[in-house]
Order: structure tokens, then sequence, then C-alpha cells
């Protein structure tokens, strides 16, 4: 029994010692303040890299993972986030965050290029990092000689059968394509027309990119509509290893989107992490930070292959011409209708 | 210290009633077994899925509207779209159910009954079986059939059955090969369990095999029900698998919905939740239809005299017709899934046969410095570790409650919330947690689990609970508690009773129901993905990383190396076992 208590009291000692040599290591090292940032960027890691390295006040913690994953988790942490820094592709997420409150507003102004002032939002609530194209058509030159170049030649009979996109509920950044489709057509009602000719004509829904481009390179499809950072990895494999029979080529029919990806400060965090998140903002946007861009292997990291939006960015060797004719849509104004348009398109589309 | 020797503080005269009161409440509160098993279920499981669903009533109560009350979320549900979708949900889910017992059922007799030379075959296989992604299978059966795929190539003219695999059909065959494995290790676990000497009984009696077979079957409806219930709710949660194959088809199922809400911008938890609730009412009709069948029949056929089987001796054309039966099955159940691995991770050109491909292990070698394998693989295998043992451990306790003879509260209320854990999506599952654990009034207590190893190792001990409890459920259900019984009144303690007789009875099926749960929680991604700690991705979410920077190649690469992984933990595991458990543990199911 004694010598039970006897090891009890020693155990309760040591435990002691140990915590106040704990609690002394880390007061001698303050401890850097850490900000999470929740991210579906590919090249977002190695930019977290390179800033926790460039200095020891912050410490940026990685959380990755894919856009709707992410924003259930934000959404479900409500009122009490543990997000610091936001950032993915698209702007309606942020424009959503931006309505509601739950961003912190950038404190300067990025040095935007002009194509990054068009797509950036006018009350600097959040940053944009770069921009893609939505959609591009990814189509076999070897099999489809005459791609349809426009949106009317698309909804010819020659093609019925032969063009495929993936479905807004599942693939994040097809539900830019739609919106744009609707403001370029003048209306939500005209789009969803379209969308049912294109229907009549035989269009093939696959979930997202991946199936979509697959159905292409098997034949069953001729035309792909798919995000254009997935048709150039696309291009560039086939380019490195050609197979016979299939060229895969992009157009743009109509006025594609140019879909920004963006990067939101949580405004509910304290005011040093506010201050040391847009530390990291800065730092994604400074030379440092987009020399990354143009760095990466684009061929395991597609997302580099984004168009910059910062003045003097050295895109990726990859990164073609942006297209001739494009438009940019008000995330405030066709983010609220998303909802309505995914149901719309389940049920006329997708599962008619 | 007490002079007298502690008398005179057990006759000591209360000081008043009330205190006396809450001293005899407060001495029934004992850290028993039991105790801990309810603590951990209400927080686990029972919390995290009423905080989900009550958001469908009460959007303001998770902050996720601004209404305390309303019914608005259950508009998208009462339309008749949604209606369609959740009877093709309910169909799927009861046909692959009885689909998967029925084959399981079969194998099992076959490799555990008979001499079947292809038995070894599935013995080997089973738990790579196990680890096949839905992902993969779904993948392989694309790719044979379809358009230019490997059996157009092959000449083979497969329109028809294409039509039928991207649908319906196919989805429900998918999601019933999915689930064979499963209930193979219940069906088969129970079966072990049950020694000879019914079946003699039915053939001394004049019984044909047939009958024998039957009353075999029933012995084993346990294990039947709970291989049925499980299948049927992973079933009706899948979104996966339909989403895949009803691209084409344009097929709907009940989770479509579901998955809208969640994925729109902003999120809407409220019809995802009212969405759930519908799901949930197919579960309790699935708990009455087994409830009903089990009713007041006692399966209770274990105990220390259970004699070991004989090996049915099969003629040349027996053994030819089964043997042929166990390795289509493989062909279809493993076969396919591999051929989705290595069309997705070797084969250079197309992901096809169609023209120009070469086969390669270029992926491979690329993905072994891939920071999305060797530390998140290392990550993922410590999670599995703890959350297996922790779960067999739960389980043990569950499936006993479920087995229970009497059918009483905590038996359904243990029934229903196992089984809703498994009828809700996994991501469902996790905003539960992320939603109970992230309380700004429960970081104020000072507790910040929500971002930790410990709350993910929570839930996945509570996603993994549902099918580890119904593994054992069969063979919990066979054990004579008499035997308990007559240890305690011989003078063991409870534990030491546990130790002696029940755990040389269940020690095979503790250690199947340990590994499924390890290669289950290996490759999980839901909950992974929404409650990993920052900076410490599992190797789901790196594979998830890969697959969505357009990396099909090295993403499905790491899934392989991932699985061969699982399968070498699952080696090592039943190598230790054999070397060292002691014999009596595994004596159960040897034959003779």
């Amino acid at each position: 029994m004694r010598q039970n208590s006897f090891k009890k009291s020693v155990a309760i000692a040591a435990s002691l010692v140990f915590a106040a040599v704990g609690l002394s290591a880390q007061a001698a090292h303050a401890a850097p303040i850490t900000i999470n940032l929740y991210e579906a960027i590919g090249y977002a890691p190695d930019e977290i890299k390179a800033f926790n390295a460039s200095q020891s006040t912050y410490q940026v913690v990685d959380v990755g993972g894919s856009t709707g994953p992410l924003l259930a988790k934000v959404a479900a942490e409500g009122t009490n986030p543990a997000w610091g820094l936001f950032w993915a592709d698209g702007d309606t997420w942020a424009a959503s965050f931006d309505t509601k409150g739950n961003v912190a507003p950038l404190t300067f102004k990025p040095n935007y290029s002009s194509l990054g002032k068009r797509l950036a939002p006018k009350n600097n609530a959040y940053a944009i990092t770069g921009s893609t194209v939505m959609v591009a058509a990814l189509y076999n030159a070897a099999k489809m000689t005459t791609p349809p170049a426009t949106l009317p030649a698309m909804l010819r009979t020659k093609y019925k059968g032969q063009i495929g996109m993936n479905d807004p509920n599942i693939s994040g950044p097809t539900y830019p394509f739609i919106a744009g489709l609707m403001n370029q057509l003048g209306s939500e009602d005209a789009g969803k027309n379209y969308l049912l000719q294109l229907k009549k004509n035989g269009l093939v829904v696959n979930d997202k990119n991946g199936p979509t481009i697959h159905a292409l390179e098997i034949g069953q499809i001729n035309m792909g509509l798919v995000q254009n950072t997935a048709a150039l990895a696309e291009i560039i494999k086939f380019t490195a290893k050609p197979v016979a029979g299939f060229t895969p080529k992009i157009l743009y029919p109509g006025r594609p989107t140019m879909m920004p990806s963006s990067l939101a400060i949580d405004s509910k965090r304290p005011a040093a992490e506010i201050a040391g998140a847009e530390a990291f903002v800065k730092f994604v946007l400074s030379p440092a930070g987009q020399s990354i861009l143009a760095s990466t292997d684009a061929t395991v990291n597609s997302d580099v292959l984004c168009y910059p939006s910062i003045a003097g960015t050295t895109p990726n060797k990859y990164v073609p011409a942006l297209p001739t004719a494009y438009q940019i849509i008000d995330p405030y104004t066709w983010g609220p209708l998303q909802s309505e348009v995914d149901a719309w398109f389940t049920a006329n589309i997708r599962t008619k | 210290m007490a002079l007298d020797g502690g008398l005179l503080v057990r006759h000591r005269v209360p000081f008043s009633n009330e205190n006396s009161r809450f001293k005899r409440g407060f001495n029934r509160i004992r850290i028993t077994p039991m105790t801990l098993f309810w603590t951990l279920i209400t927080f686990i499981l029972v919390i995290p899925i009423l905080l989900f669903l009550s958001v469908a009533f009460s959007p303001r109560l998770m902050s996720q509207g601004n209404q305390w009350f309303t019914l608005a979320s259950f508009k998208p549900v009462f339309s008749g779209a949604y209606g369609l979708a959740l009877l093709h949900s309910l169909i799927i889910g009861v046909i692959a159910a009885v689909g998967a017992m029925i084959i399981a059922l079969s194998m099992a007799w076959l490799v555990l009954r008979t001499n079947s030379p292809a038995r070894i075959l599935w013995n080997t296989t089973i738990f790579a079986l196990f680890l096949a992604p839905s992902y993969l299978i779904a993948l392989g059966w694309q790719r044979l059939f379809e358009q230019r795929g490997v059996l157009e190539i092959m000449g083979l003219h497969v329109e028809p059955i294409r039509n039928l695999l991207y649908g319906p059909v196919g989805i429900t065959m998918v999601l019933m090969v999915k689930g064979i494995p499963f209930a193979y290790l219940v069906i088969a676990n129970a079966m072990r369990g049950l020694g000879e000497e019914f079946e003699q009984a039915v053939r001394v009696h004049g019984g044909n095999r047939l009958a024998a077979f039957k009353v075999m079957a029933s012995l084993l409806m346990p294990s039947l029900f709970s291989a049925m219930a499980i299948v049927f709710a992973e079933a009706i949660s899948d979104f996966g698998v339909a989403s895949t194959l009803s691209s084409v088809g344009h097929f709907s199922v009940a989770t479509y919905q579901l998955y809208q809400g969640i994925n729109s911008i902003p999120v809407n938890f409220p019809v995802s939740a009212a969405t759930s609730i519908t799901l949930l009412s197919l579960v309790i009709m699935a708990i009455l239809a087994q409830n009903r069948a089990l009713r007041g029949r006692s399966f209770r056929t274990l105990s220390g005299r259970t004699r070991p089987v004989t090996i049915t001796k099969l003629s040349f054309l027996g053994k030819f017709s089964t043997s042929t039966y166990i390795v289509v099955l493989l062909m279809i159940t493993l076969g396919i899934p591999v051929f989705g691995a290595i069309s997705a991770s070797m084969l250079d050109g197309l992901g096809s046969l169609l023209s120009h491909y070469t086969i390669n292990f270029s992926n491979y070698s690329r993905v072994l410095h891939s920071r999305f394998l060797r530390n998140p693989l290392i990550y993922s295998t410590e999670m599995s570790l703890i959350t297996a043992t922790l779960a067999v451990g739960l389980a043990a306790i569950a499936s006993k409650v479920l087995t229970s003879a009497r059918n009483t509260r905590s038996k359904k209320f243990v029934d229903f919330f196992l089984l809703a854990a498994v009828a809700l999506p996994g991501i469902v599952f996790a905003i539960g947690y992320i939603f109970t654990y992230n309380l700004r009034f429960i970081n104020d207590l000072g507790l910040h689990i929500y971002g930790t190893s410990f709350l993910l190792a929570l839930a996945y001990t509570a996603n993994a609970l549902p099918s580890t409890s119904r593994s054992l459920v069969g063979n919990m259900g066979q054990i004579q508690e008499s035997m308990m019984d007559a240890a305690r009144v011989h003078g063991s303690g409870a534990a030491r009773a546990w130790i002696d007789v029940t755990m040389p009875l269940i020690a095979r099926p503790l250690l199947i129901a340990w590994l499924l749960t390890f290669s289950g929680t290996l490759l999980e991604l839901p909950v992974s993905e929404l409650l990993y700690p920052p900076g410490s991705p599992p190797v789901a979410v790196g594979i998830e990383l890969s697959l969505a920077g357009f990396d099909y190649g090295g993403g499905t690469a790491i899934e392989v190396l991932s699985i061969l992984w699982a399968l070498v933990v699952v080696g090592i595991a039943f190598f230790l076992f054999n070397r060292f458990a002691p014999p009596g543990w595994k004596r159960l199911g040897n034959q003779r």
C-alpha cells in the first residue's frame, strides 16, 4: 500500500516537472500564430511552404480538399469558424461569403492585370489569384474535322449525340459555364431553352471533367465541354505521347466565361490572425508567390495552368493565349441562382 | 483511520434524508463497461445524428437559417420526382441486399462445408474484395462495357448489356457486388459457430441435403438479416456508384437530392437533413422487417460442445461446377475492379484497349515520392489501428445488446442508430460531428476537440461501429448464456468469465471484425475529408487531391498501393493469430 502511494507521488511529481519544463519551453519560444487555409487549389501547398519559410510570425496550415466538401465544412462550422483563409476556384462562393459578412476585405490594393481588375470585386472583399475558362470545347480533331464554332452550330443535327458536358450538381466549375450561357443568351430562360435543345440533340451528361474527357477518348462523344485546365492537361498528355486517331484540340464556342480563383479571409478570426492571413494573401500575389505558377510542373499539377491575375506575372509555359472573345459574369447576381438552376438541370437535363 | 474498522461509517445515521438520497444516487453511478458504452454511443452516434437531422425542422438551431421551426425544407422531398427517386433507392437497396446475402450464403457453404477445390482462392482473396473501392468496381465495369471498350474490341456485341449497365440494373449489380464480401464475412463467421449436429439431426430424420441446408439457413437467420441490413443501408446511402452509372441512363436515386443541398451555394443543409429523414424511414422499415422475421426465436447454438463439421465430399461434377461458380464470381468481384485499377493506373494511352497502349508502372514509381502517399498512409494506418481496436471493443458490447433475447427499448435504440449511421452518407455524418463538437459553448468549457485526431478517431469509430457490430451479431447470437452463468457460479468475475468462456468462442470473429474495421477505415473518404486535423491529411484525402488535379493515373496508383498495404497488415494479423493465439481460440470452425 505504502509502496503504491510512493509510486503515485513520484509519478505526480514527475508529471509536474515535465509540465513545468514544457510550459517554460513554450514561454521561451513564442509559438507562431496559426492560420488554417481551406484550399482546393493544387499549388496551394507550395505557396504555404514558401510563405512559412519566408517568415516566423505566422504558420499557415494546409487543409486541402475538394471545393464542395470544404464549403460544406465552412457552412457546418457556422458561427464558430475554424478557417482563416479559403481558396478555391470560382467566385460565387466568395460573393456569398461577402454577402453574409463573413469575409474581411483586403486592406491593400493588389497590382492586378487588366484581366485581374475586371474579375476582382469592386469592394476588394477577396483576392483574385488567377482564372480559368469555362468552358473549353475539347474535341477530337481526328474525327471531328469541322467542329461547331458557335453555340447555334452545336445544335445542328450533324453533331447529334457527339457533344458532352458535366453535371453542375457534381462539377463545381460547370455552374459558371451555365450561368455564362444564360448571361450571353440574354436571360435564364433563354439559357435553359438552349440546354433543352442541346439535350434534344443528344447531349451526353457525365459527372465531371474526368468522365467527360474519357468519353471523348473512347469516341463515345467527339466534343466535351470542360474546364480549360482539364482540356489543356489532356492536350499536354497526348502531345507528349501521341495516339493515332486521337488529336485533342480546343475551341471556344460563343463567349466563354472567365472563372476566377478566389482567396478570402475569414472576418470572424482575431485581429492578429486576420493580419497574418492578409500577409499570406500579399505573399501569394507577390512576385515570389506568383513565380510558383511558372515553376511548377503542370503535367502533375494542372491548377497552375491558370491565367495570372497580377500584372507582370509570367504564366506557365503551357498556358495558351486568352480566348479572343470572353465574358465575365457578376457572382453577386448569378451566385444566388445556383440552387434553382442546379435543381432545374437535375429535373430537366440529367434525369429526364 | 476508522477506529471501528469502517463499521461506524456504514452505520452512521444520515444527517438528512436529502443527503442520503443524493449519496445513494451518487453511489449508484458506477463506471461499468455498459455505462461507458452508453455514454460513448450517445456522444459519438446519437447526438451528432440528431443534431444534423434537427436542422430540417429548425435551421436556426445550428445557425443554418433564421427560422426556429419550419417545414419548408421538406417541400422538395414531397415532390413526385423525389418520391420516385426514393422508391428507386428502396428497390435497389432490397435487391442488392437479398442478392448479396444469397450469394454470400452459397459461398460460405461452399468454402466452409465442402471440398470444392477453388475454395482456397476465395479464402485468400476475401479481404482484397472488401478493400476494392466502389469507384474501381464501377470504373472496371465501365471500361469493359463502354463504347469501344474491351468487350467491343474483342468483337462482342454488348450494346444491350451496356444499356442495362447504365441504369438501375448496373447500379444494383455494382452495389450487390460491393456488399458480397461483407455479407460473406458475417455469414461465414456465424456458420463456423454452427456445429454439424443440426444437419445430422435432419438427415437422421429422413431429410435430404436441401432440407438440411434449409435448417442451417434458418439457424443463421440473425447473421443473414445482419448482412442484409448493412448491405441495404449501404446501398440506399450510395451516391458515387449511382451518379457514375446513372449519368447516361438518367436514373435518379434519393441521395442525389441530398448532395444537391450540400453542393449548392450557399449550402442548404435543411434540405439535405429532410432528405436524410426520408432515408431513415427506409431504415426503420428494414428494422421492422428484421424484427418480424426473428421475433420470439432462439438461435443460441454455440456452446462448449459444438461439434466440428464434416466436409461434404463433392463428386467430380460437383467440384467442377462449384469451382467454376467460385472462379466466375471472383472474376466479377475482384477481376473487374483490378481491371479498373490497371486501366486507370497502368495503361498508357487512352485508358482503354482502343489502340496504341502500353502497360507500365510509371505512375507507381512516380507516386512513391508523392506528398500524398507516405505520411498520409502512415497517419491513416495509425488512425485505423486505433479505430479498429476501439470499434471492436464497442461492437462486442453492441452486438451483445443486439442479440439480447428480449426486444428491449435499448436494443431497438442501438439497432436504429447503428443502421442510421450507415444509411446516412458519410459526409452527412461528418457534418453532424462538426455541428456537435464545434459548438461555441463546448469550446468555452475548454474542450477543443474539433480538428484533432481524437475527434477523427471517434468519428471513424462511430462510422465503423455498425458494420463491425453486425459482423459479430451472428456469433454473439449463437453463444449460450448458460456458459457465462456457469463460470460466474464457479467464482469467476465478469471480466475473467468473458475472457475464459466467450473469448475462445469469438476470437476469430473478433479478429475478422478488427481487420474489417482496419481495412474500411484506411481508405475512408467523406469523414476524413471533413474532420482531418489541419496539416495531417489521411491517405484517402491524398488520393482525392491527386484525382482533383487531373492526375488520374497517380491517384489510382496511390489507391492501389494503399490497398496492397492493407493486405500486408491483414496477412501479418492472421500470421500472428495463427502463431501466437492459444489453441482454444482457434478451435471454432474446425473441420474434420
